[in-house]
C-alpha cells in the first residue's frame, strides 16, 4: 500500500481524499454505534436508602426480585440475550458491584469470566451462589456431564422443581443482609415457592402431550439437560456446556443420524447462539430425506441462558419457562412450523 | 464412508483455502504478507459496527462493514507511513492491534446489547466451520471463481507489479489502484473466510500456502497455482482429519477426530510448509545442505589429490607412498570433509593404502592429480602474468578458482603459455607446469 519512494502527486491527492472519506465514514459509523449503545445501556442507579441487591443473570434476578418485592432494590447485570458464559463485567458493573449490599450469582461456573471478581468481592461483602444450596443438599440431583471436567452443569434453573429448592436459602441470605424486612422476605419466598411448584406441574402436563418417539430436544449447546431430565426428554446439544466450544464434526454426525433415525420434527434455536449452526445441521437431515423444521423467528427461539426482552412475555422467570415449554411442545408435535402469529403471552 | 455434510464442509473449506492461497500469495509476493493479517483483524470492528447499525446478521451487510474497516486500516497504514516517521512494519503492527482492540471492545458492547437476540459474532474470532450451509459454500465458490478469473486475466500485469513496480509505474500503470484492488481482493476473501476459520487462522491461510509454494518454483504462474493447491489441500485435510469417516481407522485419525477443524487446517498447512522448506529440490534446506557439502567435499578431494601430487613430485614418475597426516594437516577443511574426501578418492580408485597411515596415488589417481595441479598452476601463472599479483599471493586465489575452471579455459591458458614459449614443463615428464611459487614441504 505505502510506497517508500515518492509517488505521483495524483496518488497523493487520491490518498488524502480517500483518507478523509474513509475517516468520515468511520466517524459516522462509530457515532451510530455509540448512539445505539447509548440506547441500550442500563439506567444508572440512584441510592434510595433501600438495601441494594445486585444479581448476575436474569433468572437469578427474577428469583431475588420475587422475594424482595419493594423492600430492596434489585439490579441485574446481564440483560436479555446476554450470554453469561462469555460475559465480562464492565466498569459500570464494577461500580454497581462495589456499592452492592449483597450479591447473588448463579454459580456452578455459569459466569465463567466473572469468577475472580466475585471471589474478590466475596471477601468484603456477602456474595452468594444461588445453586450452592443444591450442591450441599441435593448433590445427587446435579448433573455432571463427562465433557465438563467433573464440574456440575450450571443450567439448574431449567428444572423448575430444583430451582424452587433454592428459594428458601435466598430468602435467608436476604434476611441476613437486611434483618428489618426478614419476615416479609420469608413470607414472599414461601408463596413464590408454591408458585414455582405449580409451574412445575403445569410443565409436566404440557409436555405430556409430546409423543414418546419424538421426545428429543436438539439445541445448539447443552443448556437443557436439567429440563430434559425433569420432564422426560432426551437432551442433545451440538456444542458443549459452554457456548464458547467449537462444534465437533464427529458429534455433529451423531446428532444428524439421531435426528434422521428418530424423525425428530424440529431442532431448536437459542436466543444466544447464531441460528446458522442449526440450519447447517438441518440441511444434511433434509438431504437424507427427513424434513426437519428450524425456527426462524425470534419468538420461536428458546431462552437458554437469559430471559426475554421486555414485552416478549418471557421477561420473567415464570414467563420464560412457559415460553420455552410452549415452543418445545409445538416444535415436537410438529405444529411450530404452522404458527404464523406469536402466541399471546 | 463420508457423511454428506462432511463432504460439503470439506468442499467449502477447500475452495476457501484455494482462493486464499492464490490471493494471499499475491500479497506475499508483493511483500505485503502482513496485509492479510491486518485485514482479518481489522474486519472485526467492521463486523460489529455493521451489526450494531443494521441490527442484522446478514452476511452482505457484515461483509460491507468488514470491508470498509479493512480498507480503512490499509489506508491508515499508508497514511501513517507517508506522513509520519513511522516505518511500515511498525505502522502495520500499530494499526492491526488498534483495530483488533476496537473490535474486541465493540464485541463486548454487542454482548451487552439488550436485544434478546445475541449476535453469535464471537464465532468470527475463532470461526465455526460446522455452520457452513450449502448457500455459504456456493458463495465461497462464486467468490473463488471470480477472483481466480481476474487473477488469470491480469497475470502479466500482476507479475510486473509484484516484481518490478518501478517499471510498472514508468509504463504509466495505475499501480496504486492495482494495489488497492489487490487489498480489496484479500479483504473479500477474509470476510468470506472469517465465519469459517476465524481471525487468526484466516491470516495463516492467506500467507502460509504461498510461502510453502515459493520453495518449489520461481515462476509466478506455477507458484500461484501451487499455492492454491496447497491451500485447498491443507484445508481439506484439516477438515477430514477432524471429521468422522475422514481418516478414521488410522491411528492419526483416531487422535485428531473430534478436534476443532480450524486449527487442524493450519497445522496441516504448517506441515506442508515444513516439508517444502526441507525437501524442495532446488531451495529446500536438505537439497541446499547436500549441495554445499558436495561442493566442499569436491574441493577437499581436489586439494587432497594436488597435495599428494606435490608431496610426491620430486620422485615422479615413481609413485611414492606418502604419509597422509602431513597432507591432511595442510588442508583447511573440517575433519569430516577431509574424511569424506579421502573416502571419495579411495572409492574412485585414485589412492591406495600402502602401509599404516601411508597412501600412494594409483595411475588413475596420478592422472587426476596432474589435471588438478595443472589447472591450479596455470591459473597461478595467469594471475602472475595478467593480474600483476605477486607470486607468493597467487596460491590462495588459485585455490578458489581451480575447482570450477572449465577444461577449455585450461587448454587455452596452456596454449598461450606454450606460444609464448613459457610453458616450463615439470621435470617429471608428467605434463604439469612448474609452480610459480615455492611449495612448502609437507609438515
Amino acid at each position: 500500500m505505502a510506497q517508500g519512494s515518492a509517488q505521483g502527486a495524483t496518488s497523493g491527492w487520491l490518498f488524502r481524499r480517500t483518507g478523509r472519506l474513509l475517516g468520515g465514514i468511520s466517524l459516522l459509523l462509530t457515532g451510530f454505534a455509540a448512539f445505539s449503545v447509548g440506547c441500550g445501556g442500563r439506567p444508572t442507579a440512584v441510592d434510595d436508602g433501600r438495601t441494594l441487591v445486585v444479581c448476575t443473570t436474569g433468572p437469578v434476578g427474577d428469583l431475588v426480585r420475587s422475594i424482595a418485592g419493594d423492600h430492596a432494590r434489585v439490579e441485574v447485570l446481564m440483560g436479555p440475550g446476554v450470554d453469561p458464559h462469555l460475559y465480562r463485567e464492565q466498569p459500570a458493573d464494577i461500580d454497581l458491584l462495589s456499592r452492592a449490599d449483597v450479591i447473588f450469582y448463579n454459580g456452578l461456573h455459569l459466569e465463567g469470566r466473572m469468577g475472580d471478581t466475585l471471589a474478590k468481592l466475596g471477601r468484603r461483602k456477602p456474595v452468594h451462589a444461588v445453586a450452592e444450596v443444591l450442591e450441599r443438599q441435593f448433590p445427587d440431583r446435579l448433573l455432571t456431564p463427562p465433557d465438563f471436567a467433573g464440574h456440575a452443569d450450571p443450567h439448574v434453573w431449567h428444572d423448575v422443581a430444583l430451582w424452587a429448592e433454592c428459594v428458601p436459602a435466598v430468602a435467608d441470605q436476604l434476611a441476613e443482609a437486611d434483618p428489618d424486612n426478614a419476615d416479609a422476605y420469608r413470607k414472599a419466598a414461601e408463596s413464590y415457592r408454591l408458585e414455582l411448584e405449580a409451574l412445575d406441574r403445569e410443565c409436566r402436563d404440557q409436555l405430556a402431550s409430546v409423543p414418546a418417539e419424538s421426545r428429543v430436544l436438539v439445541t445448539a449447546h447443552d443448556a437443557f439437560a436439567y429440563f430434559s431430565k425433569a420432564y422426560g426428554l432426551e437432551a442433545v446439544g451440538l456444542k458443549g456446556i459452554s457456548t464458547e466450544d467449537e462444534v465437533d464434526l464427529k458429534h455433529m454426525d451423531e446428532v444428524i443420524r439421531l435426528v434422521v433415525d428418530r424423525k425428530v420434527p424440529c431442532v431448536f434455536v437459542e436466543s444466544a447462539v447464531a441460528p446458522q449452526i442449526m440450519e447447517a445441521l438441518a440441511e444434511p437431515c433434509r438431504d437424507a430425506g427427513h424434513d426437519v423444521y428450524v425456527p426462524n423467528r425470534e419468538e420461536q427461539q428458546l431462552y437458554a441462558d437469559a430471559l426475554g426482552k421486555a414485552g416478549s412475555g418471557a421477561e420473567s422467570y415464570v414467563g420464560m419457562i412457559r415460553a420455552n415449554v410452549r415452543t418445545i411442545v409445538a416444535g415436537l408435535t410438529g405444529t411450530l412450523a404452522e404458527q404464523q402469529e406469536p402466541a399471546a403471552p | 464412508m463420508l457423511a454428506s455434510f462432511v463432504a460439503k464442509i470439506t468442499l467449502g473449506a477447500a475452495l476457501l483455502g484455494g482462493v486464499a492461497g492464490v490471493v494471499g500469495g499475491l500479497a506475499v509476493l508483493r511483500k505485503r504478507s502482513l496485509m492479510g493479517d491486518v485485514l482479518s483483524h481489522a474486519a472485526l470492528p467492521g463486523i460489529c459496527i455493521a451489526y450494531l447499525v443494521f441490527n442484522s446478521r446478514s452476511l452482505p451487510l457484515l461483509s460491507l462493514g468488514a470491508l470498509s474497516t479493512g480498507l480503512l486500516a490499509a489506508a491508515a497504514i499508508a497514511l501513517v507511513t507517508r506522513w509520519t516517521r513511522t516505518r511500515e512494519d511498525a505502522a502495520m503492527a500499530l494499526t492491526l492491534s488498534t483495530f483488533f482492540g476496537a473490535g474486541v471492545v465493540l464485541l463486548t458492547v454487542v454482548q451487552q446489547q439488550a436485544r434478546g437476540n445475541q449476535a453469535g459474532l464471537a464465532s468470527y474470532l475463532f470461526g465455526e466451520i460446522a455452520a457452513l450451509r450449502s448457500q455459504d459454500v456456493v458463495l465461497i465458490g462464486v467468490v473463488a471463481a471470480v477472483l481466480l478469473v481476474v487473477v488469470t486475466l491480469l497475470h502479466k500485469e500482476l507479475k510486473t507489479l509484484c516484481f518490478d513496480d518501478e517499471f510498472a509505474r514508468s509504463q504509466g500503470w495505475p499501480t496504486l489502484a492495482m494495489d488497492i484492488g489487490m487489498m480489496a481482493a484479500v479483504a473479500v476473501v477474509t470476510v468470506v473466510g472469517l465465519p469459517v476459520c476465524g481471525v487468526v487462522l484466516m491470516a495463516a491461510m492467506l500467507i502460509m500456502p504461498c510461502v510453502a509454494a515459493r520453495y518449489w518454483s520461481n515462476r509466478l504462474g506455477v507458484v500461484l497455482s501451487a499455492s492454491g493447491v496447497i491451500g485447498a489441500a491443507s484445508a481439506a485435510c484439516g477438515v477430514l482429519a477432524a471429521a468422522p469417516g475422514g481418516l478414521a481407522g488410522t491411528p492419526l485419525g483416531r487422535f485428531t477426530q473430534g478436534m476443532p477443524p480450524g486449527p487442524l487446517i493450519v497445522v496441516a498447512g504448517g506441515l506442508v510448509f515444513a516439508a517444502s522448506a526441507l525437501l524442495a529440490p532446488e531451495q529446500g534446506l536438505l537439497g541446499r545442505a547436500r549441495r554445499t557439502l558436495g561442493m566442499r567435499v569436491h574441493m577437499a578431494h581436489d586439494h587432497l589429490l594436488r597435495l599428494m601430487f606435490e608431496a610426491g613430485e620430486p620422485a615422479l614418475p615413481a609413485r611414492e607412498p606418502i604419509a597422509l597426516a602431513g597432507v591432511l594437516g595442510r588442508m583447511s577443511a573440517t575433519p569430516v570433509t577431509k574424511y569424506l574426501a579421502r573416502l571419495r578418492a579411495i572409492w574412485q580408485g585414485q589412492i591406495e593404502r600402502t602401509g599404516p597411515a601411508e597412501y600412494a596415488l594409483t595411475s588413475k589417481g596420478l592422472a587426476a592429480a596432474a589435471r588438478v595441479t595443472r589447472a591450479h598452476r596455470l591459473w597461478e601463472q595467469f594471475l602472475v602474468e595478467h593480474a600483476d599479483i605477486a607470486a607468493d599471493h597467487v596460491h590462495r586465489s588459485a585455490d578458489d578458482i581451480e575447482h570450477v575452471l572449465p577444461a577449455h579455459l585450461v587448454d587455452e591458458l596452456e596454449r598461450e603459455l606454450h606460444y609464448a614459449g613459457r610453458l616450463p614443463l615439470a621435470a617429471s615428464g608428467v605434463a604439469v607446469p612448474q609452480s610459480p611459487h615455492v611449495i612448502p614441504p609437507p609438515r
